[in-house]
């Protein structure tokens, strides 16, 4: 374990180096990435000229969810900085070869695969969503108990860890296809599902919807869950959310490990 | 670094003398060291170009003068042994092809003692004087049995109507990469695999480390099932991709051996005391400090077989790792793999396509073609048994008559001053005295057909059986 | 087209190129189409959020309408944008060129008979034939599915100017994002250039919303709303524009004004292409690459 850790600092020093050794384009992509994120707050500001509420008697007011906004913010820049490069070039290496060589080493395949690269810069996104969540907190109507702060960082990790594990399935989809170009866009929409609180899927449509993205693929509770537990009053409806969203990161990174042993199992290498 | 006859008999080493001027010498090649192997008395198995030409003179001019002047041998006890090519062509790395062993010693002519030579096919155990390294049947570290692997590839049709029509039905069909291989590899070989592009051999190496999973059949490497890939077993082996950088792109090769040292447990001390040798070995300690993109291919393949030995791996995989490289670049890489392979009696199996790496490294040769194994063996015995004929070039004092050189009946190339003919194995003997007593001859060299020819032949006459294989 | 203009020699051989490479193009995307089929499908995913979504604001304000907009009117603007984004949206376009200046592959264009410019709109006319057969199933199902979101369709002239508009949409993206790609004979890194204009244009295009929401942000200036000023921008054309002309939302006068400007950005932006190509071959041969 402590070998792990190790390895995944090395990791970091390194990606962390190469970040400061083109620093121009580090800066490049924080800006570009914080510039994404304020065109999505300026279009929320924008339905909030328009409308008190999203969904009448839901509590997504402008503050809470604008900590809902928050705490999406946190959860993906996390997935970003942590496994999305990686993933993302596994299709790369997978269509080069280069999986090859990871293959070869005495490591646990999963581990060098979902981390051996990390983006610094999408964790600007996650320090703004820091500042955001503290000043929307600050504004609410209510103030959340200790017990809301207690299991907030708990529900936030299932998040990552629920996300990971979907990371991890797509990166066994294009070890399988053995080229998917289309990994990041899936993932854009996919985790799009995520990004508006739960109670707008209602309706004949939205009721099963809501459904489907809670219990079979679980991307509702990815930021859902935590942004409940912190933006609307704690009762005891929210430990509901908690449990589920505890099961949901357990199974998803235990099903994601079985299917990627699967994926790796049938591996055919690039024929060079 | 020694890098020619290993520890053999340095310190029997006798005087040479030049050949007498003038006078042609049907051995192309002298030889030249002396030592003695005991063991290696009364192993038979003639080497054809040697044996032939000794004997022949030998016949000719009666034991004793004539092996001195034409196998160049001036002071030889009984069990010396003698080996062919100069110190030049060994410097080129060239191989050992054969040595003679003196049976028969003649000591009236005091120091100019001379003797009757039995010549015999050079092996690697030549090479080692320490008898645990022989490798013996029950030290196998790679054993593959019917080993097969079949990939289902669809078809891509051509023209906008198949395509189309492709986007509801796909046609595809299996194809067999690998079929049925059967191979053993003992500790301590530097073993080639051979054949055109196409044939499998990357296939088995992928299969070999454990990268892919076979169809059918069996192998195990150090022990191990490979594409188990248990982790004692991918500690013990590395993989080098001559087309695929496995060092951090943008950062100092140091940085990626640090990495390996985490991922291969390697000891503090032992790494640094590794890494030091290696780098020294290749002289590379300025470049692992400076961005691997920043590097010539060469020095980043040499880096990257620094990285791939760091762990001290028992077997060592090599995909063309000489791919690109130029002249000196190879070179290095030669002495540096053969180096390191002996020391460390490395186990280390090698695709290549150039020849070179196979004539300088590899004691045993695999040619596999259409997922088949179609030869195993010493690198020697694929000259003997897939060459008809010798390349004999003579050189005149000026540009000799044609007829008169064609009449001797062997197709002949002339160039200028020069001659080369192509001479059945069979009758070289015979036609080379007659040959050289012709007129102005200079010089002559008798040479092997030049190893690629060999191996282009050996393809081609393959896919030649495939073609009529096919159409029957 | 360009490819005409340059081999005049022969009029049907330039027709004979371009027909040759429009099909090798249509090949290459079949090839992919298992993530073309893919991609489709996964397109209207995030209309579906932004149905909901809208519908929950609807919900919740006690307004009839937002913009001018009902929440139908929204559903149905959303979708065709997805339409007009389908003909003006150029992925992966001027990163390509870039990387071709940046690789050296643009030098076959400096050597072989072929305009290069002519040669990516063939093959991105091409991609857009292709992407349409495989999207028309989808498309079409998604349109009848919501056909309730609809108004009665508009009258003959609006459904031609919502043609027009569509093809110039599409002239518009390429020429746009072409010009964009050029400049990568200048700066060694676009990338960052390209994902700034992305943002600018997924704001401003209408892709996000309609443009109409911004009538009630103020710019600074008396009377000028930030609507106003982004209708003399090139970046609503290639998205807002065309859905507001079958919605009705822009009729008469203020629709030919409209078309004209979105023509006029169309010769801009060709030009620029064309003045871009010219100097960056004559700086890349300069330079040598």
């Amino acid at each position: 374990m402590t070998r792990y850790l190790a390895i995944f600092l090395t990791f970091a020093r390194a990606c962390l180096v190469r970040d400061m050794t083109f620093r121009a384009n580090f800066i490049l992509e924080c800006v570009t990435s914080l510039g994404w994120m304020s065109m999505n707050l300026a279009f929320y500001l924008l339905v909030f000229t328009y409308t008190p509420e999203i969904g009448k008697g839901t509590g997504w007011s402008k503050e809470p969810f604008f900590a809902f906004v928050a705490t999406g913010l946190i959860i993906n820049s996390v997935v970003q900085a942590f496994f999305m490069p990686s993933a993302e070039e596994l299709t790369e290496m997978v269509r080069t070869g280069g999986l090859d060589a990871v293959l070869v080493q005495p490591l646990d395949a999963q581990f060098l695969l979902s981390l051996h690269r990390v983006d610094f810069s999408s964790l600007a996104n996650g320090c703004v969503g820091l500042g955001l969540l503290a000043w929307a907190v600050a504004r609410m109507d209510h103030t959340p108990p200790p017990v809301a702060w207690l299991v907030y960082p708990l529900v936030v990790l299932c998040g990552i860890a629920i996300l990971y594990g979907m990371v991890i399935m797509l990166a066994a989809a294009t070890i399988h296809m053995g080229r998917n170009q289309s990994l990041y866009d899936f993932w854009f929409y996919l985790t799009n599902f995520s990004r508006y609180p739960a109670e707008i899927y209602a309706g004949p449509w939205g009721g099963p919807l809501r459904m489907l993205c809670t219990f079979v693929i679980p991307i509702l509770l990815v930021v859902n869950v935590p942004a409940r537990v912190i933006a609307q009053p704690f009762t005891g409806a929210a430990w509901g959310g908690v449990v589920a969203a505890v099961i949901a990161a357990i199974a998803s990174l235990v099903v994601s490990r079985f299917v990627f042993l699967r994926a790796l199992a049938r591996y055919r290498s690039a024929s060079s | 670094m020694r890098k020619d006859f290993g520890p053999l008999g340095e310190d029997h080493a006798i005087q040479i003398h030049d050949p007498p001027a003038g006078v042609g010498h049907p051995v192309h090649r002298q030889p030249q060291h002396v030592g003695r192997i005991p063991a290696l008395v009364g192993r038979v198995g003639v080497w054809k170009e040697l044996a032939d030409v000794a004997e022949g003179r030998c016949a000719e001019e009666g034991v004793g003068d004539g092996m001195e002047e034409h196998v160049g041998i001036a002071v030889a006890d009984r069990g010396t042994i003698v080996r062919d090519g100069d110190a030049a062509d060994h410097q080129r790395g060239a191989r050992t092809e054969a040595v003679g062993v003196v049976t028969e010693t003649d000591s009236k002519h005091g120091a100019h003692s001379s003797g009757d030579v039995t010549v015999f096919p050079y092996t690697p155990a030549m090479h080692n004087t320490d008898p645990a390294a022989e490798p013996t049947p029950d030290d196998t570290v790679i054993h593959v049995a019917r080993l097969a692997k079949e990939y289902r590839v669809f078809d891509k049709p051509e023209g906008l109507a198949a395509s189309i029509r492709g986007l509801f039905h796909r046609t595809s069909r299996v194809v067999e990469a690998v079929k049925g291989v059967d191979l053993d590899v003992g500790r301590g070989e530097f073993v080639a695999l051979l054949g055109p592009n196409g044939a499998g051999k990357t296939t088995l190496l992928k299969l070999l480390s454990g990268i892919i999973t076979p169809t059918r059949g069996t192998a195990t490497v150090l022990g191990h099932v490979p594409w188990e890939r248990a982790d004692d077993f991918r500690r013990r082996f590395a993989l080098v991709m001559g087309q695929r950088n496995q060092l951090w792109w943008d950062l100092p090769a140091a940085e990626s051996f640090r990495l390996h040292q985490e991922i291969y447990r390697i000891e503090p001390a032992r790494f640094e005391k590794t890494r030091d040798e290696l780098v020294d070995m290749l002289d590379v300690r300025r470049l692992i400090l400076q961005p691997v993109r920043e590097l010539s291919l060469g020095e980043r393949m040499k880096l990257e077989l620094v990285a791939a030995l760091l762990h001290e791996p028992e077997v060592l995989f090599l995909d063309e790792p000489t791919i690109g490289l130029d002249v000196v670049a190879q070179h290095t890489i030669h002495e540096f793999l053969r180096d390191v392979q002996r020391r460390r009696r490395m186990t280390v199996m090698l695709t290549t396509h150039y020849m070179k790496d196979v004539a300088a490294l590899c004691e045993r040769v695999v040619v596999i073609t259409r997922g088949d194994v179609l030869y195993d063996g010493s690198l020697a015995e694929i000259v003997d048994r897939f060459t008809s004929h010798k390349i004999v070039t003579l050189d005149f004092d000026e540009a000799p008559d044609r007829e008169r050189i064609e009449r001797f009946g062997f197709p002949c190339d002339f160039r200028g001053p020069q001659v080369i003919l192509r001479i059945d194995r069979s009758r070289i003997a015979d036609a080379l005295p007659v040959i050289l007593g012709s007129e102005g001859v200079r010089d002559v060299s008798v040479e092997d057909v030049p190893l690629e020819e060999i191996v282009a032949e050996l393809f081609r006459a393959d896919s030649r059986q495939a073609a009529a294989g096919a159409s029957s | 087209m360009s490819d005409a203009a340059a081999m005049p020699a022969k009029p049907f051989q330039g027709l004979r190129t371009w027909w040759t490479m429009l099909r090798i193009c249509l090949e290459e995307r079949l090839v992919y189409r298992g993530d073309f089929a893919l991609g489709t499908l996964m397109r209207f995913l995030p209309i579906v959020t932004q149905v909901f979504l809208w519908t929950a604001v609807f919900a919740a304000t006690s307004r009839s309408d937002i913009a001018g907009y009902s929440r139908n009117d929204i559903v149905a603007y959303y979708l065709l944008t997805m339409l007009t984004r389908a003909f003006s949206s150029m992925p992966g376009l001027a990163t390509g060129i870039a990387r071709s200046v940046r690789d050296g592959s643009v030098k076959k264009f400096l050597i072989q008979p072929v305009d290069y410019v002519g040669f990516l709109l063939a093959a991105r006319v091409a991609h857009k034939l292709v992407y349409y057969a495989v999207a028309a199933i989808p498309f079409a199902l998604v349109f009848f599915l919501c056909r309730g979101y609809f108004p009665p369709p508009p009258d003959a002239v609006t459904i031609a100017a919502f043609l027009l508009s569509l093809v110039l949409s599409f002239l518009l993206g390429f020429f746009m994002e072409a010009a964009l790609g050029m400049l990568g004979f200048w700066f060694m890194e676009v990338s960052s250039i390209v994902f700034g204009y992305m943002l600018v244009q997924y704001l401003l295009s209408g892709h996000m919303f309609p443009i109409d929401l911004l009538r009630t942000v103020p710019t600074g200036v008396a009377g000028v709303s930030l609507a106003d000023v982004v209708h003399w921008l090139p970046f609503e054309y290639t998205a807002y524009f065309s859905s507001a002309v079958w919605l009705g939302k822009v009729q008469g006068r203020d629709l030919v004004a409209a078309l004209a400007i979105e023509a006029g950005w169309v010769v801009v932006m060709a030009v620029a292409c064309r003045i871009a190509w010219w100097r960056g071959t004559r700086r890349y041969s300069a330079f040598g690459g």
